[in-house]
């Protein structure tokens, strides 16, 4: 029974790094109807970019702050380069090669600057030894600390798209983007507001998971991004609380799969569940189809 | 005053409006009549920048306007209700008009402007909170007019305001119109296929066919016109 609470612990903890990634996916797909699938390597990029800053005997906070600035500065460019202009053709279906391409580079670039040898990531927010103890099962303070930042992150967003001016025209411009034009909200200027935030919650998410498995490598990302996509549309693409939802519900079936069948089996379930679900419900658990009508 | 001067818009080889010019004067009901596909949606989509210009200018208050975007000319004090009720959907009724009121160049408080909207048509207080999507044909139009004037723009373009809308609806929303023309002396751009209709509350008309004007002149007189002369626009 501790086994299984562990790995259900372990799980929820990914899981909302996953709802993170999520996040960050569906508000840039808010934004513009595209799947930036760049994200996974600006993910790797920040995790890379704090190891070696911190290397280079750069504080935490600094070192932290450059590595999501800079995410978010590459998220802004990824824009500029694999989204504005194919989106601009009606139904072109390019940014799918575009954004993937435009990662694939970023990744490229980080083997040639940082080596494709995993670098290790020192342990910032606690040492991977901290526990408490509750219950009787022994809970990590790293993926506690990881837990508490991901799923406040994701209910901030969440506060913000609801709550605030911004958030409105976020979702107006989901909506009708020629609409919210023309009620004078600058949409341009939302788009990349959304990609340069959708860059730093990658970050986080990036930096988060380096702390719990403690090395990078180029290909990080990659797979992440996969889940985080998964995640998206089990729980609706474009709805925080899916994401979460989806987010927590793959990173436990994960760990329990892990755990009980085979670790070879861990991401592949991930594919099964998506599956299952576009089969099901393909607007996710908890989407509104009609945020996908154009 | 709106003015546009030898307007043309173009889609690929396709020409939607031909050298147009026309003149929008402050509490003035100007109405764009023709068939469907005249270039009436063209003209209007040009004049609010959500389609290129081709070739001529437009001018608000004297200003070149015709190379600003869209959320530029809103925020000068130009509106623009769409055609085919176009509204934020998932958004309830009063975060329609809040995301109409928040970017705009408008002073003032919102609840004050949120109570003016209510008072023209209370059944949208009673629906503040229900999603847009859930409101019925009429309630929609006329939370699309409410959304385009709680900023109180100073030029408002109509397109099509009475599509597949119940004639006690329409009457009442040709009526708010004309008042809003008389008492605040906006400047409105009415666009049309029921010609009979539009020519009741405007004052003056412009006649459109395959994207040029064909007639001109005070609404009363062509209310009067050859009714062979307007239906020839029509085919």
């Amino acid at each position: 029974m501790d086994f299984a609470l562990q790995l259900i612990f372990a799980g929820i903890s990914v899981g909302a790094v996953y709802a993170l990634i999520a996040v960050g996916l569906s508000l840039t797909f808010l934004a513009t109807r595209v799947i930036n699938f760049g994200q996974g390597s600006l993910l790797m990029l920040a995790a890379m970019v704090m190891a070696a800053l911190l290397a280079s005997g750069m504080g935490i906070v600094p070192a932290a702050l450059s590595a999501l600035g800079l995410a978010a500065i590459l998220m802004v460019g990824v824009e500029a380069v694999a989204v504005r202009p194919l989106a601009q053709r009606a139904g072109s279906m390019g940014w799918v090669v575009s954004t993937l391409g435009m990662g694939i580079l970023l990744q490229g670039f980080a083997a040639k600057f940082f080596g494709s040898q995993a670098v290790a990531f020192p342990s910032v927010l606690f040492s991977s030894e901290d526990f408490i103890t509750l219950l009787g099962v022994r809970l990590s303070l790293q993926y506690l600390a990881v837990l508490a930042l991901s799923v406040v992150l994701v209910l901030l967003l969440e506060l913000i798209l609801r709550r605030t001016q911004w958030g409105r025209a976020v979702r107006a411009v989901a909506h009708d983007p020629e609409l919210a034009s023309l009620m004078a909200v600058p949409v341009r200027r939302v788009v990349l507001v959304c990609f340069a935030l959708s860059g730093v919650l990658a970050g986080v998410a990036g930096l988060l998971v380096a702390q719990i498995t403690g090395t990078v490598d180029p290909a990080f990302g990659f797979n992440l991004m996969v889940l985080g996509f998964v995640a998206a549309v089990v729980g609706g693409i474009g709805n925080t609380f899916g994401a979460l939802v989806g987010g927590i519900a793959i990173g436990v079936i994960e760990k329990l799969v892990g755990g009980y069948i085979s670790t070879a089996a861990e991401h592949g379930i991930a594919f099964a569940v998506l599956m299952a679900i576009l089969a099901v419900r393909p607007q996710g658990l908890f989407g509104r189809s009609e945020l996908l009508k154009a | 005053m709106l003015e546009v001067r030898n307007l043309a818009v173009r889609y690929g080889a396709i020409e939607a409006v031909r050298g147009v010019s026309l003149t929008a004067r402050p509490g003035v009901i100007t109405a764009v009549l023709g068939a469907n596909s005249a270039g009436k949606s063209s003209l209007l989509k040009a004049i609010s920048g959500l389609v290129p210009v081709a070739s001529g200018e437009i001018r608000l208050d004297g200003e070149d306007i015709t190379a600003l975007p869209p959320h530029r000319r809103a925020r000068a004090g130009l509106a623009h209700a769409l055609e085919g009720r176009r509204l934020f959907h998932p958004l309830s009724v009063e975060e329609n008009l809040r995301l109409a009121w928040d970017f705009s160049a408008a002073t003032g408080s919102f609840e004050a402007a949120l109570a003016t909207a209510f008072g023209s048509f209370p059944v949208l207080k009673e629906r503040r909170h229900s999603p847009a999507r859930t409101l019925s044909g009429g309630q929609q139009q006329m939370l699309i007019l409410s959304c385009s004037l709680i900023r109180r723009p100073k030029y408002l373009l109509l397109d099509e305001p009475s599509l597949g809308l119940a004639p006690i609806v329409v009457q009442q929303i040709f009526r708010f119109i004309g008042a809003v023309a008389r008492e605040r002396g906006t400047a409105v751009l009415l666009s049309e296929q029921m010609a009979s209709l539009a020519l009741k509350v405007a004052d003056y008309g412009y006649l459109l066919r395959r994207g040029q004007w064909v007639r001109e002149g005070p609404a009363a007189e062509l209310a009067r016109a050859d009714v062979q002369e307007l239906s020839a626009a029509y085919l």
